[in-house]
Formats: C-alpha cells, sequence, structure tokens
C-alpha cells in the first residue's frame, strides 16, 4: 500500500495530498491518446494539423514542442513564442507554435523555416477541463 | 514488482503498458485539487480583464488554463506558456500562478478585431506540485 499511495518514505496515511501518487477520492488525470509527430519543413511558413478526439466535451491536453532543431531536448510546453532562443536554427522571429482544443479535435500550429525539421508531442486526457 | 496497478477495461494489468494503467506504484499522477471555469466579457471600451482564483494551497502547483481567443468560438486555446496573439485573434491571454493564486488576464490586441463579446475560459490547479523549493 505504501508504494500506492505515497512517495518514499511518506507514510500512505498521513502524506499530503500532493505527496501522494494516487488517492482515491481525488480525481486524477488518465491519458486516452498520446503521439509525436515529425515535421520536415521544404519550404518556410505555418502549417496547422488537428487531432480527432470526438469526447463532445473539452479535456485537458498538453502539448510539448521541440521547436529548436539544434536543441532536442528542449521541449516548450502549449502556445509559445519562438523568439531569440536561437536564431541560428530558431522559428523565425515572431512566429510561433500554438494549441487549441474544443469538443471534438485538438488543433496545433507551428511556423517553421524550410529544411529544418521540429516535433510536437502532445497528450489528450479522458479528463474534463473542467467537471 | 510492489504495490497495486489498475489497469484499463480490455488490458492485462501484468502486460499492459503505462499509458493502459490507471495507477502505477512508480508514476506520480496529477491529481485536481480546483477545477471551474467562467465568462470574462469584454466591452468595446475594455482593454485588460483579470481573473484571480484563490487556491491558497501554500506552494506553487501544477496548473492548466485554457480560454478562448475569439468570443464564443468554442476553441480554448492553451495558454500555459509564452502567450501567442495571431493577428486573426481578438484578444491575448496569459496565466500565471503563485503559491496561493491563479490569475489569468485577458488584453485586447489592438483595434480590431473588436473584441466586443464573451469568452470561456476553464482552469485546473492540481495538488502536485510544480517547483519543490
Amino acid at each position: 500500500m505504501r508504494e500506492l499511495k505515497s512517495v518514499s518514505d511518506q507514510d500512505v496515511f498521513g502524506a499530503a495530498t500532493k505527496e501522494s501518487l494516487y488517492r482515491s477520492v481525488t480525481p486524477s488525470l488518465k491519458v486516452l491518446a498520446t503521439d509525436t509527430i515529425t515535421f520536415n519543413f521544404t519550404s518556410s511558413g505555418n502549417f496547422g494539423f488537428e487531432v480527432p478526439h470526438n469526447l463532445g466535451y473539452i479535456p485537458v491536453c498538453r502539448v510539448f514542442w521541440q521547436l529548436v532543431p539544434s536543441l532536442p531536448d528542449r521541449w516548450y510546453p502549449d502556445s509559445n513564442l519562438t523568439d531569440n532562443l536561437d536564431t541560428a536554427t530558431d522559428v523565425n522571429t515572431g512566429d510561433f507554435a500554438l494549441a487549441n482544443i474544443n469538443t471534438t479535435h485538438l488543433q496545433m500550429y507551428l511556423a517553421g523555416v524550410a529544411g529544418f525539421t521540429y516535433k510536437c508531442r502532445y497528450y489528450i486526457f479522458e479528463d474534463r477541463a473542467v467537471l | 514488482m510492489k504495490g497495486v496497478q489498475i489497469s484499463k477495461p480490455g488490458y492485462d494489468v501484468l502486460t499492459a503498458e503505462a499509458i493502459n494503467q490507471y495507477v502505477q506504484p512508480d508514476t506520480p499522477i496529477f491529481k485536481v485539487a480546483l477545477t471551474d471555469s467562467g465568462v470574462i466579457s469584454f466591452i468595446s471600451s475594455d482593454t485588460v480583464k483579470l481573473v484571480v482564483i484563490q487556491h491558497n494551497l501554500g506552494y506553487v502547483p501544477h496548473f492548466a488554463v485554457f480560454a478562448e481567443v475569439e468570443p464564443s468560438s468554442g476553441f480554448a486555446r492553451l495558454v500555459n506558456a509564452s502567450q501567442v496573439s495571431l493577428l486573426s485573434d481578438f484578444v491575448s491571454v496569459t496565466a500565471a500562478i503563485t503559491q496561493t493564486q491563479l490569475a489569468i488576464q485577458m488584453t485586447k490586441i489592438g483595434s480590431t478585431p473588436d473584441p466586443t463579446g464573451d469568452y470561456d475560459y476553464l482552469y485546473q490547479i492540481y495538488h502536485d506540485e510544480a517547483e519543490q523549493v
């Protein structure tokens, strides 16, 4: 039980909620879909794409972007300006990566530069963004 | 293997990958502390609107904020990072959190388009700590 409900060295009965791995009485996020998408930009510009979820409600989601091809370990969350991060390989100054979600689709848009490859990793959770 | 695993329906609890498990003993799960939605109403003379939510957790928690950038569009933008405003957007939205409050700020982008209208926002604040002090 200790390993189920609390982190190491925390009493499962006395641990605060933030120290618990799981609590049966607290709503927690469950991943419905996740994927990593690679974009090879053959020409500079904006590119949009959609992932259907068809849940019928707005779910919690997160999106992480690999926006600087020379720094593959650097992932930026959700909607981001990318100015001046890496002028050699970053997307153009003033450009962006962003994500929108509605009751049926996750939409993502990315501005990229010809000759570079970018990645996006998204998570759609089963849980409503509001109960 | 110690602890308990709970798999999703249709998956063998002993062999299912993490994504198909509801509970794994070595994987923290974000737990929802507060969640709610609301509407920010803009009139043409408004330039900035601010919504402050008290959470009083006493530490900086993880959170997620979604908000419309076009009134009554049905699309909620994820606003948990440096906010992006496109020329086609009606407003920009930013969000920031402290040890006691979540603030959601909506700002008029320019003279056009007219931002007048109602903008839905949603948020979740999690029990899980964003930074260990």
